[in-house]
């Protein structure tokens, strides 16, 4: 009995060791980790003031000429995302339109660096973010804004106490989605940011990068499990917040 | 859309077909709709004027609307739909508070829920008190044509009525029940094909326009309660403040608040007190106005409160009726309909 218990208990242990070991990861991958999260999370953040801004002015607004905005920030759905790193980097990089600018006044380097990362991520999630956050814009009935309205609600009053609380869902909704591509972004990452291990090596230029080395297919799948779990959890988080929202709100 | 119409304020009624422009012309006044030409002055302030480029914003002309859809915010609790206009109320123009609102609407007993486990009625009452808090100068109301019934819709009206006395707001209100708003709007406008083709007192309106309106007659409706049930000859009696009236008993509590519905058509009138007659209720009064239109009259008497009869012009002028002659009003038990207040 005594044994057997015993040899249980290593048995176990020896799991634990196994895990423990599935968990060292080497510095380059926590690094790619890491930036995946910090760029996909910065990028989505930043996104969502411009996403609903633009939704709202896309969706409510009687502005001219809607159309044309709408494709401009729809191209980067429909682009391949080599190219669109391609114009990012003609516009971002150390010698670029906009970003030789930056870097003179504010000393501020996009390309081939981490926040290239989040850029490039970020752009190419943007037309999907709006397009949701738009069509649950649409979905609010234009008559209950003009009944805010004459009870004195000024525009402003009326986005903020009745548009935007009745289409949440779609703000949750597009920033999770917004999440999810931005964390899986390759193409205009690897143009904007390069490919540089343990600085912009994002998980899915990581995984590239491994199953091209002799021995590297090991961490790639370590990498995959990874990713497949982070963007699982994020959709979880999302359902969360969508509840806590409504709890708060019916109270 | 062509109108050219002032109107004093007070509790107006609009009439028409669907299509003649009734919700067109509150939208313009509102503020929603822009005018396409022309201008709308209210309270002496320029609201809209085409020609020299005004018009001011839906949320600043002190207009109340309650939409024939009653709109109320989903994902707020009646309190807070309710609180709605009053925190963008300007304090100095404040001029309910919820405490009253929530009394004269009976509202209390919803504050908490949110707005989809509301009735049709109730959320009738609670976009009214909406629209109240949110102190407005003018009061503009599209009656839903079928979302509520008939008893909903009175008593609605009456609450209406009563705002209109208590607080002063006038109101204008677009109406599908011709029969019902006599009650409490004193002046009514016809318009057809956009154009505003009547404006007079309600019952000349109603008298004149007997064929362009669905139906004609004119229903009273008072407030009453059960106050007395005899079980052996099944009767009960009625009290408003003003008079009491027989009615046969319909197993109504004592103490019960019904509101009463008589038409105007089933009332007879009196010079001398009959004798040896078979109807319960003989009510003494005074004649305060007639209306003549036609083959059609109406008698408004004053019998502690107004009741109008209708009769043939022929009976006005034998029996020489006049204002101010003293009248006895005939009232058949039978004619008496009750409903749940």
């Amino acid at each position: 009995m005594q044994q057997e218990r015993y040899l249980k208990s290593t048995d176990l242990n020896g799991h634990i060791d196994h895990v423990n070991e599935w968990l060292k990861f080497s510095s380059i991958e926590w690094h790619a980790i890491l930036l995946s999260i910090k760029a996909a999370s910065i990028s989505t953040i930043c996104s969502i003031p411009f996403g609903i801004g633009i939704s709202w002015l896309l969706s409510k607004s009687r502005l001219p000429g809607k159309v044309w905005i709408e494709n401009l920030f729809t191209i980067p759905l429909v682009l391949p995302p080599i190219v669109t790193g391609y114009f990012l980097l003609v516009l971002l990089g150390q010698n670029g339109i906009i970003g030789a600018s930056l870097y003179k006044w504010f000393g501020l380097q996009i390309a081939f660096t981490w926040k290239g990362a989040a850029v490039a991520s970020g752009v190419v999630a943007f037309p999907l973010m709006i397009q949701t956050i738009k069509v649950s814009m649409d979905s609010v009935d234009p008559k209950l804004e003009r009944a805010a309205q004459l009870l004195r609600a000024n525009p402003l009053q009326v986005f903020f106490s009745v548009t935007l609380p009745l289409s949440y869902r779609g703000i949750i909704a597009g920033s999770v989605l917004a999440f999810a591509r931005a964390f899986g972004e390759f193409g205009a990452t690897i143009m904007l940011a390069g490919n540089i291990s343990e600085k912009t090596q994002t998980i899915p230029l990581a995984i590239f990068s491994l199953f091209n080395q002799v021995d590297g297919e090991h961490s790639a799948l370590r990498l995959i499990i990874i990713s497949i779990i982070i963007c699982y959890f994020s959709l979880i988080a999302a359902c969360w917040f969508g509840k806590q929202w409504r709890v708060g709100k019916s109270r | 859309m062509n109108v050219n119409l002032s109107i004093a304020p007070s509790f107006t009624a609009i009439f028409g077909l669907s299509g003649s422009g009734k919700t067109t012309l509150l939208n313009l006044i509102s503020g929603i709709t822009r005018v396409d030409a022309g201008k709308i002055i209210w309270d002496g302030q320029t609201i809209s004027d085409k020609e020299n480029k005004v018009h001011i914003p839906a949320h600043k002309r002190d207009i109340g609307y309650i939409f024939q859809d009653t709109r109320l915010f989903p994902h707020k609790t009646i309190l807070s739909n309710l609180q709605y206009g009053l925190k963008y109320t300007p304090e100095d123009k404040k001029r309910f508070t919820m405490g009253e609102v929530t009394e004269v609407l009976g509202l209390k007993p919803f504050l908490q829920r949110s707005p989809e486990t509301l009735s049709g009625g109730e959320r009738q009452r609670v976009a009214l008190g909406m629209a109240l808090l949110a102190s407005p100068s003018l009061l503009l109301l599209d009656e839903p044509l079928t979302a509520l019934d008939r008893k909903t819709k009175l008593r609605f009206l009456s609450y209406l009525g009563e705002i209109h006395k208590t607080f002063n707001l006038p109101i204008l209100y677009v109406s599908h029940d011709v029969t019902a708003i006599i009650n409490f709007a004193k002046d009514a406008v016809v318009m057809e094909s956009g154009s505003v083709t009547a404006y007079d007192e309600t019952r000349n309106v109603l008298l004149n326009n007997t064929k362009k309106m669905i139906a004609g007659d004119v229903e009273n409706i008072f407030h009453a309660m059960v106050t007395e049930r005899n079980s052996e000859n099944g009767l009960a009696k009625l009290d408003t403040s003003k008079f009491s009236l027989t009615v046969p008993d319909d197993s109504w509590e004592i103490g019960t608040n019904v509101m009463v519905e008589i038409p105007s058509s089933e009332i007879i009138l009196a010079t001398r007190k009959p004798e040896g007659l078979s109807a319960r209720n003989i009510i003494k009064g005074n004649i305060t106005s007639i209306y003549i239109a036609g083959k059609r009259c109406l008698v408004d008497i004053n019998i502690g409160q107004r009741i109008t009869a209708e009769i043939l012009p022929q009976t006005k002028r034998e029996l020489g009726l006049e204002n101010g002659t003293e009248i006895y009003v005939i009232i058949k038990a039978k004619c008496v309909h009750l409903m749940n207040d």
